[in-house]
């Protein structure tokens, strides 16, 4: 984990896709990071995420992202009084914890996804130069 | 030159679901094995189709490393979309007599 800190205008940047249920998608995801980590010594349900501010979003969406057609953009204010979110491994990578595999904090999370946004540097366009 | 033909990820069979964002200490994407259409493809060095969501890229597994609680691959990323790689092999296949 690193020590930074959390701006009030961090956004968190997360994969759009096609997702029939999002809440059993996002507790999959959950389930995968457990499987692997642990959290204060306890389990480590969460799911990751790349953060920007108003100043790096760009620049995060084309270096980090270029593999996403679409993404979704949650305020991180917006969730910061009931979930936690840490900055992990290398910047900008963050992660998002739930308190457990299952609980009303998954559906949440969805709640606050807003609208799905197209990732205008996506590169993985047939042809494309990256 | 011919144009790569765009596909929808519906289109593939992925080897390998990932969740792109799962980078480990050394920016290298992971995943577990058993969630590999056929595991015994996921080897160091093997270069694999890759699906997250309706997301898909190339990836060239780095390493294996066995746990007690399973298989983690990790990966590194390629460049381009897939319909490049299929675009360039399809251009290498000898043409027939």
């Amino acid at each position: 984990m690193r020590a930074d800190e959390a701006p009030d205008d961090l956004v968190l940047l997360l994969r759009g896709g096609v997702q029939a249920d999002e809440v059993a998608k996002l507790k999959s995801q959950a389930s995968d990071l457990d499987r692997l980590y642990t959290w204060q010594g306890g389990g480590c349900f969460g799911v990751s995420v790349f953060a920007a501010t108003p100043a790096t979003e760009a620049d995060v969406l084309s270096a980090r992202m270029g593999v996403r057609r679409s993404y979704y953009r949650i305020k991180y204010i917006d969730i910061a009084g009931r979930l936690a979110v840490a900055p992990t491994f290398l910047a900008p990578h963050w992660t998002v914890l739930f308190p457990g595999p299952d609980g009303p904090e998954y559906q949440f999370f969805v709640d606050c996804y807003g609208e799905l946004r197209d990732n205008p540097y996506w590169t993985r366009r047939p042809g494309r130069r990256t | 030159m011919t144009k790569p033909i765009e596909l929808s990820p519906a289109d593939y069979q992925a080897d390998l679901e990932v969740d792109f964002a799962n980078e480990d200490e050394s920016g290298l994407i992971w995943t577990w094995l058993d969630h590999a259409k056929d595991e015994s493809v996921v080897i160091v060095g093997a270069v694999l189709v890759l699906r997250d969501g309706e997301d898909m890229a190339m990836g060239q597994v780095a390493a294996l490393e066995v746990l007690e609680q399973g298989t983690v691959v990790r990966l590194s990323l390629l460049p381009g979309a897939v319909e490049d790689y299929r675009a360039a092999v399809e251009r290498a296949v000898p043409r027939s007599a």
